[in-house]
């Protein structure tokens, strides 16, 4: 029983503690108990198979599929939205290099990319990170996105609080004011190209799609295959 | 096979929204992705972001629109976070069709998660042998010992501008086009 309040002392001190300590204090607690941030200083042993100064790949140890990646940020970012935005780039472009690479490894038949922000969405470490997963057809790893239905007056409503918030309104959002200026900018040269422009994107974006196929015909991996799959594509 | 990558355009769900000939429920947009919520959502909220340009999968995406979607992605996540009161997002992207692709357009799913939502997003573990394990583990890694970061496809600033008229002469200029840096076609489309 003593010792039992001594815990619960001890947890009390802590919390105590935490609530005090600078932003930065915080972090460097929080990477001290992050099993991701040892494995990322190389102090614990994980099955990398991509490094850099920025970012690790590893297998996960309880994989969905063999080769299953889980991409990490070298530094402790607990959630998404704290990222910076240098790294966040950094990391999707690699999320493709090493998708890249499961299918000319693995010959995986695709790939899921896959991050959970919050637990209730599986988010299961306080640290940041994206999974890669092989996949081939039929392979029972489920993950399977339902298409329910909605009210139109549902979506409508959801429309107006969204895109509310995304225009960024009056409220703070020093972050989001360049993509909503962007936004309207877009519209303005919209509206005075009008029609030959869009004739003319359409030509230009074939073009770069030629372009695509030829520099993927480079590749030993058949990405044309993978992407000539589609049903009625 | 190989031309299905351009002439799918016609008939893209995603390209018909992009080039404005159907109309999505569009929360976002600049000259690189689109946002829209989707009409048949997992749950409400539930928002397509997918690539201006027509991309059938990821590999053929270039990195630094790739960077984007991401960038994009969260930050239309942390909206959902903010206004609907939700107690987590997913951001998948299905690539290709055995991951359940279906749109032959790169998207990316964010979806709205609440506790006991009953979306079953997640996966059992495979038991998997540890040197099966050290087999993939070298199969990937000699995959990715090219992959270099210096190397990466960055947006170019300038803009590149080249006269092209209409129809045939556009046709003519295909193979001269071929030798020119990828990276800079990906600049004569017009936002």
């Amino acid at each position: 029983m003593a010792h039992a309040q001594s815990e619960e002392e001890q947890q009390k001190a802590l919390m105590e503690k935490l609530k005090h300590m600078s932003p930065d204090e915080l972090r460097e607690f929080q990477k001290k108990q992050c099993i991701f941030c040892q494995i990322a200083e190389g102090k614990m042993q994980a099955k990398k198979v991509y490094e850099d100064e920025k970012a690790i790949g590893i297998l996960d140890i309880n994989p969905a599929n063999i080769g299953h990646i889980l991409l990490l940020p070298k530094e402790h970012h607990a959630i998404m939205p704290q990222l910076p935005e240098d790294i966040l780039g950094h990391l999707g472009i690699l999320a493709k290099k090493l998708s890249h690479a499961l299918l000319k490894a693995l010959k995986a038949g695709g790939t899921t990319i896959f991050i959970a922000n919050g637990a209730s969405a599986g988010q299961r470490a306080q640290h940041f990170m994206i999974h890669i997963i092989p996949r081939q057809e039929k392979d029972g790893v489920g993950l399977f996105i339902p298409q329910r239905q909605i009210r139109e007056e549902d979506l409508a409503k959801l429309k107006d609080v969204l895109a509310e918030k995304i225009s960024g309104g009056k409220q703070k959002g020093a972050e989001k004011k360049p993509q909503a200026e962007k936004k309207t900018e877009h519209k303005a040269e919209k509206k005075e190209k009008g029609k030959p422009a869009r004739k003319e994107k359409k030509q230009k974006a074939a073009n770069v799609a030629k372009e695509t196929e030829n520099k993927n015909k480079k590749d030993d991996v058949s990405l044309d295959d993978i992407a000539g799959l589609f049903g009625n594509g | 096979m190989t031309s299905r990558g351009c002439s799918a355009m016609v008939d893209c769900e995603f390209c018909s929204i992009v080039n404005k000939e159907l109309e999505g429920e569009e929360l976002y947009r600049d000259d690189k992705v689109v946002g829209v919520l989707h009409l048949k959502p997992a749950a409400p909220g539930h928002i397509l972001v997918f690539t201006a340009h027509h991309y059938p999968i990821l590999e053929q995406v270039p990195d630094f629109e790739v960077g984007h979607v991401f960038s994009v992605a969260n930050k239309l996540s942390t909206v959902v976070f903010e206004t609907l009161g939700v107690d987590g997002t997913n951001i998948i992207i299905e690539n290709g069709v055995a991951a359940g692709q279906s749109i032959p357009h790169v998207v990316a799913h964010i979806i709205p998660r609440h506790e006991n939502d009953g979306l079953k997003l997640q996966w059992q573990p495979k038991k998997v042998g540890n040197d099966e394990m050290d087999i993939a583990q070298h199969q990937i890694k000699e995959q990715t010992e090219n992959i270099h970061p210096s190397a990466f496809e960055k947006e170019k600033t300038q803009i590149v501008l080249e006269e092209e008229s209409e129809g045939k002469k556009g046709e003519d200029k295909k193979s001269q086009k071929k030798k020119d840096d990828y990276r800079l076609s990906q600049l004569r489309r017009i936002p």
